[in-house]
């Protein structure tokens, strides 16, 4: 109990059974009368010292106010009740956040893979039909239909991408209002505990549907369908579908210049 | 000098040290301190105690060395309740005293 802070956190541990206006009253005097004596010439520890045993002061303080010093400290233990329910709901939470993040992971990670095979058999096509022989590349550049099946495959993309999207969006709001609600309920039931109703129950109710309602949020952020990765997939097609474009243009000179000399 | 003593009397030194001019409590425990060497602790709780019990009533003034600082008055109740603490006290040490005085002649 050396410094100003410890001895004024001390005392106000110990009268914290007192309303308060009552404790500022009191740690507003001590904290002023530790200031006098300082600019005495004393320091800080000797200020503090010259009060004496601080469990003698708290009890004294409390006779005072005809509170029962015993009662008081009783009282005292609630700070690590709550320290324990903390460490427990802290844990609990970053329990959840774990498999909320492992399931997130899963998700994508299946996700991946199911649009890698799908966007595979339209990448994998024209390049391998550039690498083959002249008849398939004239398929690819001359066949009017296939341009025609790309736009409406990507009309396709971008309606499943909105629908997708959508999905999501509408089935995190009502989720986001409820963690906005949950986290006022939450700030509420804080402070009427401080004021010592026995409300741990609820904060821990509270607690576990914010800690799923984040959850779930975090799932949703991972289910998002990125449009760049569409935009990058699109981009490689253009590129594969100018290399076949280049390809079947080469052949064809190729094959009138083979023409001309037979 | 014994506690009990100080604790005793302890009282009766605050009410005529606020009596005689309003106080704030820095001021009043140094004031203290000149009669009886008393840890400063004990004299707050004692001022708070004499404050619930309306023998005192507190007034911020303002400072030029700091923050306001809670003066102490001693109210009309609290003047009657320094006089009766006064009377006790002068019965009580006279009595004590009478009765020293006797066994001392009788030794």
């Amino acid at each position: 109990m050396n410094s100003k802070e410890s001895f004024l956190n001390a005392l106000q541990q110990g009268i914290a059974v007192l309303a308060e206006s009552e404790q500022q009253d009191i740690l507003e005097e001590y904290a002023q009368h530790i200031e006098l004596k300082m600019s005495g010439g004393l320091t800080e520890e000797e200020a503090i010292q010259d009060f004496g045993d601080i469990h003698q002061l708290i009890a004294e303080i409390l006779e005072a106010y005809h509170v029962n010093p015993s009662y008081a400290t009783e009282n005292r233990k609630s700070p690590n009740m709550s320290l324990f329910i903390r460490r427990q709901l802290t844990c609990l939470s970053s329990l959840i956040q774990s498999a909320a993040h492992k399931t997130a992971h899963a998700a994508k990670r299946f996700f991946r893979a199911v649009r890698k095979r799908s966007e595979q058999v339209p990448a994998e096509s024209p390049l391998a039909e550039s690498q083959s022989g002249m008849s398939k590349t004239e398929n690819v550049v001359s066949h009017p239909f296939k341009k025609i099946g790309c736009s409406f495959i990507r009309l396709l993309k971008v309606t499943a991408w909105f629908a997708w999207n959508g999905v999501l969006f509408l089935c995190a709001m009502p989720i986001i209002f409820l963690g906005i609600l949950v986290l006022l309920l939450l700030g509420v039931i804080i402070v009427w505990l401080t004021q010592g109703m026995p409300l741990v129950g609820s904060l821990l109710c509270c607690a576990g549907i914010l800690a799923t309602c984040v959850g779930i949020l975090g799932l949703g952020n991972n289910l998002v369908w990125h449009r760049h990765r569409a935009a990058v997939c699109n981009g490689s097609e253009d590129t594969a579908f100018q290399k076949v474009t280049q390809a079947g243009e080469t052949l064809t000179e190729k094959e009138g210049f083979n023409d001309a000399e037979k | 000098m014994n506690a009990q003593f100080k604790k005793g009397v302890l009282e009766l030194i605050v009410l005529e040290s606020v009596r005689k001019r309003d106080m704030y409590g820095y001021e009043l425990v140094a004031e203290v301190s000149k009669v009886v060497d008393v840890n400063e602790g004990t004299i707050y709780p004692l001022l708070k105690r004499l404050t619930n019990e309306h023998y005192f009533e507190t007034y911020l003034r303002e400072s030029t060395e700091g923050p306001p600082r809670k003066y102490y008055h001693l109210t009309a109740a609290g003047i009657l309740y320094r006089d009766t603490l006064e009377a006790e006290w002068n019965v009580f040490q006279e009595q004590v005293n009478r009765f020293l005085k006797e066994h001392k002649y009788e030794q």
